[in-house]
């Protein structure tokens, strides 16, 4: 009835349709596939562990000894640094002192720190265009698909998968990843998405909005994973177009996704996660 | 079964390389896909069976280290291989200039399908320059680096083939003698 070639075309565009078919269910159910992508994590991040492990040994015996001039002069900065450090600190105190004060007379509750557990980072994404890890943390130590994942500069991103050892964070630098923001200072929330690059950008900020670069940007506790206050980026560009109610705010994060090597999971933040046990 | 081992092992190592070495180094910060060329190898020089069942494994083992839709690398695998069958219909595969051009070739028809994926299941709102440039660096390795890969791949495979088919011949003979 159909000549070869036809045939060839038809079989080609119905492969095609499958295929967006089926990558349009496993990127809208990423449970779909009960968790049998977790195989090969758990089979091949013990490698990463040891060869991770090597790199940084490697790394550290260079850092130490060989860059020790370097070390003193860092050393004095730091000092200098730490002094500062120590100056805000007493500021900071004395403010969380007021805060609580405050929030004990207009009847707030005190904003809960979920207890968190530290990872160590053993593996990256295989490709640019997708921005993962693979954390040393996984089941046995209470990590869930949905959980927080931070560092002492801010939000890393959310796990999206855990074996029973090994764990997969979706950065938050990921064009699947977002985090419901507000700007510190005006308190203009919107949406930070990744993007292809290491930048993020903030959507969905009315034009009304006071945005100025400079401005932090963190989260407002409102998408139910991330705790309320959690330092994103600051602004580092305004994109207003002639037309359209929102203006696009570009994001550059505080976390240097590049040297990322340790991270806390937070295991019981107000979202929870995902994924409630 | 000798050979569906070995090139497990050789995935590990690459996925590792991938997720460790790689990603640490600066200047290989747009390096194309390890897994291409041999994925190609697969697809130019052995049978259809042998490739679609590795192809299949070594798309599943990047999918779960990937940030991605599960599947996106199994379907792109699958397509490259698909693709490489076609092309040696028409092309001799012993061409020097088929091994020089392909991985670049294979490097841009893998991220062709990525990024129209993203873009068809709207997980981004187009191309963006830093993409095309990603792309470009990634595609100017390969066209460097991918003759190179695809001549040690198919040396080592001829080696480590002929070694399996010596150590068979021995094994019989010993047989033999005993027997």
């Amino acid at each position: 009835m159909f000549s070869k070639q036809t045939a060839i075309a038809i079989g080609g565009v119905i492969l095609i349709v499958c295929c967006i078919i089926f990558l349009s269910v496993s990127s809208k159910h990423p449970k779909a596939t009960g968790g049998v992508e977790g195989v090969p994590v758990s089979f091949i991040s013990p490698f990463q562990k040891m060869v991770t492990g090597s790199i940084r040994f490697v790394r550290d015996i260079w850092n130490h000894y060989f860059f020790l001039a370097s070390t003193a002069r860092e050393n004095e900065q730091l000092r200098k640094a730490l002094k500062q450090s120590i100056e805000d600190n007493f500021k900071c105190s004395e403010t969380e002192l007021s805060n609580q004060r405050l929030r004990k007379f207009i009847n707030f509750q005190k904003t809960k720190t979920g207890q968190v557990i530290a990872a160590e980072v053993i593996g990256k994404d295989p490709s640019p265009w997708f921005h993962a890890v693979i954390i040393d943390k996984g089941e046995d130590d209470g990590i869930i698909q949905g959980l927080p994942v931070v560092n002492s500069e801010g939000i890393i991103g959310q796990v999206m998968a855990a074996t029973s050892s090994y764990a997969k964070v979706l950065l938050m630098t990921d064009r699947n990843s977002a985090v419901d923001s507000l700007v510190q200072r005006s308190r203009a929330r919107g949406i930070t998405k990744g993007t292809s690059g290491d930048q993020c950008l903030l959507q969905y900020v009315l034009r009304k909005n006071d945005v100025r670069v400079g401005d932090t940007v963190i989260s407002s506790g409102l998408d139910s994973v991330y705790p309320k206050g959690l330092r994103i980026g600051h602004v580092s560009r305004i994109i207003r177009r002639n037309a359209g109610i929102f203006q696009d705010v570009e994001v550059t994060p505080y976390v240097d996704f590049e040297k990322l090597e340790e991270v806390l999971v937070v295991l019981n933040s107000n979202g929870n996660g995902l994924d409630k046990k | 079964m000798i050979v569906y081992l070995l090139y497990a092992v050789i995935c590990i190592c690459l996925v590792v390389l991938q997720t460790t070495l790689l990603s640490t180094v600066l200047i290989f910060d747009n390096f194309y896909d390890l897994l291409i060329p041999f994925v190609l190898y697969l697809g130019i020089f052995r049978p259809l069976s042998e490739g679609l069942s590795l192809i299949f494994i070594f798309g599943f083992v990047m999918d779960s280290f990937s940030g991605g839709p599960f599947g996106l690398y199994m379907i792109a695998y699958f397509w490259l291989f698909i693709c490489m069958r076609g092309v040696i219909l028409f092309v001799q595969s012993g061409s020097i200039i088929l091994r020089v051009f392909v991985v670049g070739a294979g490097v841009l028809l893998e991220n062709a399908i990525i990024l129209g994926t993203l873009v068809v299941l709207g997980m981004d709102r187009g191309i963006s320059a830093s993409d095309v440039r990603t792309a470009v660096l990634q595609i100017l390795w390969a066209v460097c680096t991918g003759y190179f890969f695809l001549t040690l791949i198919d040396y080592g495979h001829t080696k480590i083939s002929a070694w399996i088919e010596q150590w068979h011949l021995s094994r019989r003979e010993y047989k033999g003698l005993e027997g």
